[in-house]
């Protein structure tokens, strides 16, 4: 499938309509000649043609730099759908729904906590609860899950997780208008019970971070950024809730394919037109993932801010601990789009994917109204991650989107391979990153070699402008799942 | 090849499945998916679970199979060991499942969902073979 691109500039590359006589659109790949010679798998270029085949697609199947391999849609793909004409597809938001990032900043500088890591480490390992199959401290009874559900990051407010000043820096204000709980079924209730509140495992994170390069200083400003600055990162999703709601929404989707006559390549890609029961049914219970979602993370940095004050016996006034921005990398918008001159509503569908709106954007908080939105790029726990804003180019270029990581080099199996007879945290501790994890197998599995240079990707992002640096920050304590 | 294996791609891992009927094609996942998840042995039989499925085809009833063992595992936090089928015809199956509420237990691997992504179902000569994508 490679030889088949065409090359638009160094960051753009089409893969033709003409490839296939049922692609509907083109692909067009965000990526270096780099990045695409050294990372980009032939099948995750397969799944950007079998998405360019979904019914009511516009202008092109996407892929951000750190596309690989998904199922379905590859992981970094964008694609919008017309909200009127067109089809929404659970396997393009993934089973992690409303999978996301959110950073925040504190009044603490890196010389303040050198010499209290081992402090943090275990006070934030104590207190988040991490680790596979973990649940949490809280236990919710359906109808005050359904309250969660309906209301999102609020409801986490509203019972003094955090403050309202939180939900202006969250994304769609940590809550989507529309999320139906009578969608969700029993079994992701069921899930979803015993899991709020909980970082889970694999690539979910909580970092402690120090900026270590500022790119842009008006906006670093503007973000309360400076060198040697102490950053927190938390990465995690819906949990078991947003994984049974996908899995649930597949099996309907499935059976829609038959009654709608769709004929996809894929399963995975299963859809419904959106104007259609299953269509609407699946977007109701999406948003109340990502509502779920959304207050996993505002009552994760709740516990994290509580972790760190009582560590260092400081209080929250006196450590800043300022949420800068939460966004979502794995679900579907509505949203306004112009296309060929002509407004247009979409159902954006971002999997492992950043929205990036520019500035002037009516949906972003007036704070950041002015400079476009904050797009946060985690990368793996030995290097870096960074900080970005939305530019006018991402509107134009990729719906107002931007990639979301990383993106994996190696698969577990050979991740495990390569750190055998190896300590991998001990190998981070001499870089000065204290790691603690419930298990050594997914340090080995998540070790860094086993991402791509995040450094890469965000080349490749702010060469092709769909997003600007704004500053680096390096992980010195890491919580793994 | 054995009951099962696995194969990894980027950022997941998947397995292929055989077995000398459809009954036992179905029992073979249950354990490699299990396996998947952790790798110790030890696990008792002593909380079961009754579970009937139908779908629309074999792929669809696999698919269901190890979502619904996934939805227990996760919910109810039971590591399943024993797998009985007591009925599988096209396309529906009836099975009690057996396991082991897992308290302190230390799991290796968390499987978010089962992928319908290029699963399927063949049967070549006396043996059925399956292939399916695990979402970690």
């Amino acid at each position: 499938m490679k030889e088949k691109l065409r090359k638009i500039n160094n960051y753009k590359w089409l893969l033709p309509k003409e490839i296939d006589s049922r692609m509907r659109v083109p692909g067009i790949i965000f990526v270096s000649k780099e990045l695409l010679d050294r990372t980009v798998e032939d099948e995750a270029l397969v799944q950007v043609r079998n998405a360019a085949m979904l019914p009511g697609i516009v202008k092109a199947s996407l892929a951000m730099p750190d596309i690989h391999y998904g199922y379905g849609l590859p992981i970094g793909g964008v694609i919008a759908t017309d909200w009127e004409t067109g089809i929404v597809s659970p396997g393009g938001v993934g089973f992690d729904i409303n999978c996301g990032v959110r950073l925040l900043v504190t009044n603490l500088y890196l010389k303040d906590i050198m010499d209290k890591k081992k402090i943090l480490v275990d006070a934030l390992y104590q207190h988040i609860p991490t680790g596979v199959g973990s649940t949490g401290k809280l236990r919710l009874t359906h109808s005050q899950e359904k309250e969660v559900l309906a209301k999102g990051a609020k409801w986490a407010v509203e019972k003094g997780y955090g403050t309202k000043k939180d939900l202006e820096a969250t994304e769609s204000y940590g809550s989507l208008e529309g999320a139906n709980p009578e969608k969700v079924s029993y079994k992701a209730l069921e899930r979803g019970a015993q899991q709020l509140g909980t970082l889970g495992s694999g690539n979910h994170f909580l970092e402690i971070q120090y900026v270590d390069e500022i790119y842009d200083y008006r906006l670093a400003k503007i973000f309360n950024l400076e060198k040697n600055k102490i950053t927190i990162m938390i990465h995690t999703g819906s949990r078991g809730l947003g994984h049974q709601i996908a899995t649930d929404y597949l099996e309907v989707m499935g059976r829609a394919l038959r009654k709608y006559n769709i004929v996809l390549p894929d399963k995975q890609l299963a859809c419904a037109p959106i104007n259609s029961p299953e269509g609407q049914d699946y977007i109701s219970a999406m948003k109340c993932a990502a509502n779920y979602a959304w207050a996993n993370r505002q009552i994760l940095m709740h516990w994290t801010r509580e972790a760190i004050c009582r560590a260092l016996k400081a209080s929250e006034r006196d450590l800043g601990l300022e949420l800068i921005y939460d966004h979502a990398h794995n679900i579907v918008k509505k949203e306004e789009h112009i296309i060929d001159g002509k407004k247009r509503i979409l159902a954006v569908h971002r999997k492992g994917a950043t929205r990036a709106f520019p500035p002037g954007h009516p949906e972003l908080p007036s704070k950041y109204r002015s400079i476009g939105q904050p797009v946060i790029i985690p990368g793996d726990m030995g290097r870096y991650s960074y900080l970005l804003v939305g530019t006018k180019e991402a509107m134009t270029e990729t719906f107002g989107s931007s990639c979301h990581g990383a993106g994996r080099v190696l698969s577990r199996h050979k991740a495990i391979n390569r750190a055998r007879g190896r300590s991998i945290t001990q190998e981070l501790e001499k870089e000065g990153i204290l790691v603690r994890a419930a298990d050594k197998k997914t340090v080995k599995e998540e070790m860094p070699e086993a991402y791509k240079d995040v450094s890469m990707v965000v080349e490749a992002i702010a060469g092709a402008k769909i997003s600007k640096k704004v500053a680096r920050m390096k992980p010195i304590v890491v919580i793994k799942g | 090849m054995k009951d099962y294996k696995y194969f990894s791609t980027t950022a997941d891992m998947g397995m292929e499945v055989k077995g000398k009927d459809i009954s036992q094609l179905f029992i073979n996942a249950a354990r490699g998916m299990f396996n998947l998840i952790c790798s110790h042995k030890d696990f008792k039989a002593e909380e079961e679970v009754k579970i009937g499925l139908q779908g629309e085809s074999w792929e669809e009833l696999f698919f269901k199979w190890l979502s619904e063992l996934l939805f227990y595992y996760d919910a109810y936090k039971i590591y399943f060991v024993d797998f009985q089928i007591l009925k599988i015809r096209p396309f529906e199956i009836e099975a009690i499942i057996k396991g082991e509420k897992i308290k302190d237990r230390k799991i290796e691997r968390e499987i978010k969902a089962v992928t319908y992504h290029n699963l399927e179902i063949t049967q070549k000569n006396d043996t059925w073979e399956a292939k399916v994508l695990f979402d970690l």
